[in-house]
């Protein structure tokens, strides 16, 4: 709690999951999407003074468009003390299909302290067992050069560094774990892209998969962020 | 192919998940009838009409009756699924729409024609009415473009003329009511839907032609089908039954995205060039106590941060004053908007700014629509250059210093002196930005011409106007670039090509749909959108046909003539019509509905306010 503007500033968390079509909902449409959910769920939000009044929000990393995730966090103010459990039952009876709202708590710490992102890695088809082996041998290079789209055009990066670790679960499936930091953001599409590519090329040919992010973890890569 | 496998292939795949928020799902096995609700345009475009929520609103009041949504795929979109061969699909279901009972169009402007049957093909539908057998859908179109229906006659079933929110219902009972007993044949239930008013069969009606192309007879082929086909106007405007109070919300950024409601239909004032304020008459008002309601029931149901006020003219509705402040009243607590577009520069007045976010955004916009007074007066624009100023006046104390004027090119008597008019109209609006001691001092003023070319609408006044020519548009919008000189004021004009295209469509007859055909098979869609439209393909279409487009849009219509929409009647007479042309050509204006009745005639649609004020 704290005081800003004379204000009484309450901050709250939400984590909610993006799952099937909404998660063709873009990170731009989704402060939107929040914002009129939060209208409609009645919510005391606190307004930014000004021009042009608007919630403040904040998100965890965004997504690239059609990942899912089962992890989303949104931290948001208002100008009264919720009841954390009234409160989601109304936000989950106005959020659109595919928005679940799992949890709401009051904000600890930042979402800036996040560092990693748990993802799972799910192919379509097994992986063979040369496949299997050339998925050790991606994560063995030492460095793993990628091109990045950025403002100013395409520039190489090493993405190695930027993978905390890794573990192939099952003949289907990889988890990783990677940097999600505002100075360090791997982004999974390139990440899936890199290693998918690199199969086609030690053994012609790499199931389609889909990435799924699940949870997120502080600079130890060990504690769990909530 | 899934559909779904197709989203990650796409620009934007959020314009065909479906999803949003407030659709209406509902379980297949208890429905009797599935209504394919089609706009012939982008997700983005159709999202924002308010039409299709209305209409989808009063279809699915209906608990066995379920209307969907579908748009026009995007180019890459269309290119996947004729690849992949994914039919096109209703966006609540992703069921193909050839198998449903009912695939209506909106017919929002002319330009979208090609949509149409692309979409038509598409969803594997033949595209000629007399083509489709018992299993294929019913094709419906409706509309603005539906008072002229004759250029898509060979594709529709049939027309639903004037205000759906009654007539469909209506339409959906009989085929359900049909189907039920057993006596359902496209046949029968065409020859049954043309007995209901406000719906056009064309199979029904025979037409032949003059040797010089004119039409020599339309006649029905049955006694029991109507000659004339009356449009339909709801029986109580402030029912809110009707009043989509759920709409659904794109996820995507859309054209139009926040709460609109329908303030009134039909226009007091009745410039001459339009459509829109003859075929809505007779002027019905909502109560500010319903418009209220139905914002506060809407934003209960979206959280949208802006309500918008909606009809021909705002500034005309009679309970502006009372429905601000009530609106006002709730929304500036919760940070809601409130906007009012289409304001007239005579009635804009420092209240109405007090009160709405005209005050935030950037710049105002005004339409002179012609550039002298005489002009003005011969089109029945009566805003006078005063009551311009005045509201630029206004605007620059606010602290504005950008103003957005409309105009047209090419309308009726216009002469070069008009043209000229324009620019130097503009160049005044600069000059009172000068004068003003208020003016905002640290921005120049920057004000926008914006001009149209008039293009002829079917039950306007103007109707019988043949259009400049391509050329003779172009050498006036020429004309008025060079006589520009001010670097303040920014000059924009529509395509000559693209009015002139709009002109064939809006005054063509049945020979027309020929064209059209052909377009088909040139691939030509998305019209409306410059990156698309490809006239020399258009021209070469009419050709390859024989017909003449000049015939059409830029030939004087006679009088006597026979036209081909003239067996609708919209409420305004043609006698009506004919009496305005001669006062345009007397360069005499006609005073609004508020002022004296004019004998329209659209009040055997219905008492209009005004008459029933001065009662």
């Amino acid at each position: 709690m704290e005081k800003e503007n004379q204000v009484t500033d309450y901050r709250y968390r939400l984590r909610f999951e993006k799952t099937g079509t909404f998660a063709y909902v873009s990170h731009l449409d989704l402060v939107r999407t929040f914002t009129r959910l939060f209208m409609r769920a009645e919510l005391p939000l606190y307004f930014s003074e000004g021009f042009n009044p608007h919630p403040k929000m904040v998100f965890s990393a965004p997504l690239p468009l059609g990942t899912e995730s089962k992890t989303e966090l949104l931290d948001f103010r208002t100008v009264a003390e919720l009841d954390p459990a009234g409160t989601l039952s109304r936000l989950r009876e106005v959020s659109p299909i595919g928005l679940e709202i799992r949890e709401l708590y009051p904000a600890e710490g930042k979402l800036s302290e996040i560092a990693f992102a748990a993802y799972a890695l799910t192919f379509f088809s097994p992986l063979d067992e040369k496949q299997a082996a050339a998925v050790s041998d991606f994560f063995s290079q030492p460095s793993i050069p990628a091109e990045k789209k950025g403002k100013d055009g395409v520039k190489t990066v090493d993405i190695r560094p930027m993978i905390a670790s890794w573990e192939l679960v099952s003949d289907r499936e990889i988890r990783a774990l990677l940097s999600v930091s505002s100075e360090r953001f791997l982004n999974p599409d390139l990440f899936s892209s890199k290693l998918r590519s690199f199969l086609c090329e030690r053994c012609g040919a790499a199931p389609s998969a889909r990435m799924l992010r699940s949870a997120f973890y502080r600079a130890d890569g060990v504690s769990l962020f909530r | 192919m899934e559909l779904s496998e197709l989203f990650p292939l796409v620009q934007k795949p959020g314009r065909y998940t479906g999803g949003e928020y407030n659709i209406c799902i509902k379980d297949k096995s208890a429905v009797n009838l599935r209504f394919a609700f089609c706009f012939p345009d982008s997700y983005e475009i159709g999202m924002s009409n308010l039409g299709l929520q209305v209409l989808y609103h009063a279809l699915n009041l209906a608990p066995d009756v379920w209307c969907e949504r579908v748009f026009a795929p995007w180019p890459d979109m269309e290119g996947l699924m004729r690849e992949n061969g994914v039919p096109l699909f209703a966006w609540e279901s992703r069921d193909p729409i050839r198998a449903f009972d009912i695939v209506a169009f909106t017919l929002q402007y002319e330009l979208c024609y090609s949509n149409v049957l692309n979409m038509m093909e598409l969803a594997g539908i033949p595209l000629l009415a007399s083509e489709r057998g018992e299993e294929d859908p019913i094709i419906l179109g409706g509309g603005p473009c539906a008072y002229n229906p004759e250029p898509l006659a060979d594709f529709f079933d049939l027309f639903s003329i004037g205000e759906g929110e009654e007539a469909l219902p209506e339409l959906a009972d009989l085929l359900k009511r049909m189907k039920r007993e057993g006596r359902y044949t496209r046949a029968a239930f065409l020859r049954e839907a043309a007995k209901l008013e406000g719906f056009y069969v064309p199979s029904l009606y025979r037409v032949s032609y003059r040797e010089d192309g004119t039409l020599a007879s339309f006649s029905p082929l049955f006694d029991d089908v109507p000659a004339t086909v009356k449009k339909r106007v709801i029986s109580d405007f402030n029912d809110p039954k009707y009043i989509p109070i759920k709409p659904f919300m794109p996820f995507i950024d859309t054209v139009q995205d926040r709460i609109t409601v329908e303030l009134s239909r039909g226009c007091i004032r009745g410039c001459r060039f339009c459509q829109a304020g003859h075929v809505t008459r007779p002027l019905r008002e909502r109560t500010p106590d319903v418009v209220d309601a139905a914002a506060r029931e809407t934003y209960r149901k979206t959280g949208y941060e802006e309500v918008s006020l909606c009809c021909l003219s705002v500034s005309d509705y009679s309970g502006i004053d009372e429905l601000t402040d009530r609106l006002l009243s709730w929304t500036g607590e919760r940070k809601v908007n409130l906007s009012l577009p289409s304001m007239r520069a005579d009635s804009f007045t420092k209240e109405l700014m007090d009160r709405t976010s005209a005050v935030r955004s950037s710049g105002l916009t005004f339409a002179p629509e012609a550039g002298t007074q005489r002009l003005r007066d011969a089109i029945n624009k009566r805003l006078t250059e005063e009551d311009l100023f005045h509201a630029v006046d206004l605007a620059f104390d606010y602290g504005k210093t950008s103003v957005k004027l409309y105009f047209m090119n090419g309308l009726p008597t216009e002469t070069d002196d008009d043209v000229l008019g324009i620019a130097e109209l503009g160049k005044k609006v600069i000059d009172r930005f000068y004068q003003n001691p208020n003016r905002n001092r640290k921005k120049p003023p920057s004000v926008t011409v914006s001009v149209a070319c008039f293009v002829p609408k079917p039950f306007t006044p103007f109707q019988w106007e043949g259009q400049n020519s391509r050329e003779e548009l172009s050498r006036k919008q020429r004309l008025l670039g060079e006589s520009i000189t001010s670097r303040k004021i920014r000059y924009h004009y529509h395509s000559a090509d693209v009015s002139y295209l709009e002109a064939v469509f809006a005054r063509g007859n049945r020979t027309i749909g020929r064209a059209l055909l052909r377009a088909r098979q040139k691939g030509l869609r998305f019209d409306a959108w410059d990156e698309y439209f490809r006239f020399d393909d258009w021209m070469a279409c009419f050709a390859e046909e024989g017909i003449d487009p000049d015939f059409f849009a830029s030939r004087e219509m006679g009088e006597d003539e026979l036209l081909p929409w003239d067996f609708i009647d919209c409420g305004v007479t043609k006698a009506h019509l004919l009496r305005e042309r001669r006062r345009a050509y007397e360069g005499l204006p006609t005073r609004n509905c508020k002022e004296g009745c004019s004998g329209c005639g659209a009040d055997r649609f219905g008492e209009c306010l005004w008459k029933k004020k001065t009662r």
